[in-house]
């Protein structure tokens, strides 16, 4: 039973490694880009560069998973770190590009970073919130696959957006009881799922 | 219809503290049973995540445009990697 979790757990990231195919890496990406374009866009890049940093990065990751030796160790977050490594780098990449193309000599979000990683604090917590982020996504569109479609609206409706109950059920064509109920069974779920998603560090 | 559990079960099952054999039984009272299924709505339960849920839609939101980005740049990516045809076989 372990085994078999164990397995399943490290299946994106596994099936990245050694080069993957077409689907695997749409997923990968489907999973990555969101955070890696907030990321990149927080730390001041516009629409477009944000784009060319997010495309870079995952660019780069896919090449160096298919010289992959071994798998990361998923109980030290070396996936995550791995990833904010390349993410922070060609964010850098992309920023030193423009400085250099209107001649602009000011500092920028990540200069301190790139000249001492010891002054990387903030751009790394700044990853670390997305990285949390991205894990309530990933668990928020999992539950949403996983329940009735009716089950989710009236999570999001009620419990998140605060919507009368009474409405949500008539809006769904729902009972009261099932609006209320919900609640309590999708926020279970996510929790569970974050859980899951820690322990496999992808 | 079942008997109505006590504040404690109904607070340990909120909580996710109630074995999986009560939760069923559980459930099916809260189907049916309005004073309770309201009861347990009103539980201060996963506020915490609920808020976090509302900032992630927030910060979200905020960024909307580029994401809204990211399936153009998916499928370049997707033919700069694997090439045009979607079922050309890897060598
Ligand atoms: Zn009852």
């Amino acid at each position: 039973m372990i085994l078999m979790i164990t397995t399943t757990n490290l299946s994106l990231l596994e099936r990245m490694r050694g080069g993957s195919d077409e689907r695997t890496w749409r997923e990968f990406f489907r999973t990555y880009s969101p955070m890696l374009m907030s990321f990149a866009r927080r730390l001041g890049l516009s629409d477009a560069d944000a784009d060319d940093a997010v495309q870079e990065t995952l660019l780069a990751v896919h090449a160096a998973f298919r010289k992959m030796p071994e798998p990361f160790d998923r109980t030290k977050g070396r996936f995550k770190s791995w990833l904010r490594g390349i993410a922070k780098h060609k964010v850098r990449d992309v920023q030193r590009r423009h400085q250099k193309d209107a001649r602009i000599e000011q500092h920028d979000v990540l200069a301190g970073a790139g000249a001492d990683p010891e002054t990387s604090s903030e751009v790394d917590a700044l990853f670390e919130l997305e990285w949390q982020r991205n894990l309530l996504a990933r668990a928020l569109e999992q539950v949403a696959r996983e329940v009735d479609p009716a089950v989710y609206q009236a999570f999001e409706l009620y419990a998140v957006h605060g919507n009368d109950p009474n409405k949500v059920a008539k809006l769904l064509g729902v009972s009261r009881n099932a609006v209320y109920i919900s609640k309590t069974r999708v926020l279970k779920r996510v929790s569970r799922i974050i859980v899951e998603l820690q322990e496999q560090g992808s | 219809m079942s008997r109505c559990p006590d504040k404690e079960t109904l607070e340990r099952f909120a909580y996710g503290r109630l074995p999986d054999t009560e939760c069923a039984n559980l459930e099916a009272h809260l189907e049916s049973c309005r004073r309770c299924a309201a009861a347990l709505a009103r539980l201060p339960v996963g506020e915490e995540l609920l808020e976090r849920i509302r900032e992630l839609e927030r910060s979200r939101q905020e960024i909307a445009e580029s994401l809204s980005r990211l399936p153009a740049t998916e499928d370049k990516l997707a033919s700069t990697v694997f090439g045009r045809e979607d079922d050309k076989p890897r060598p």
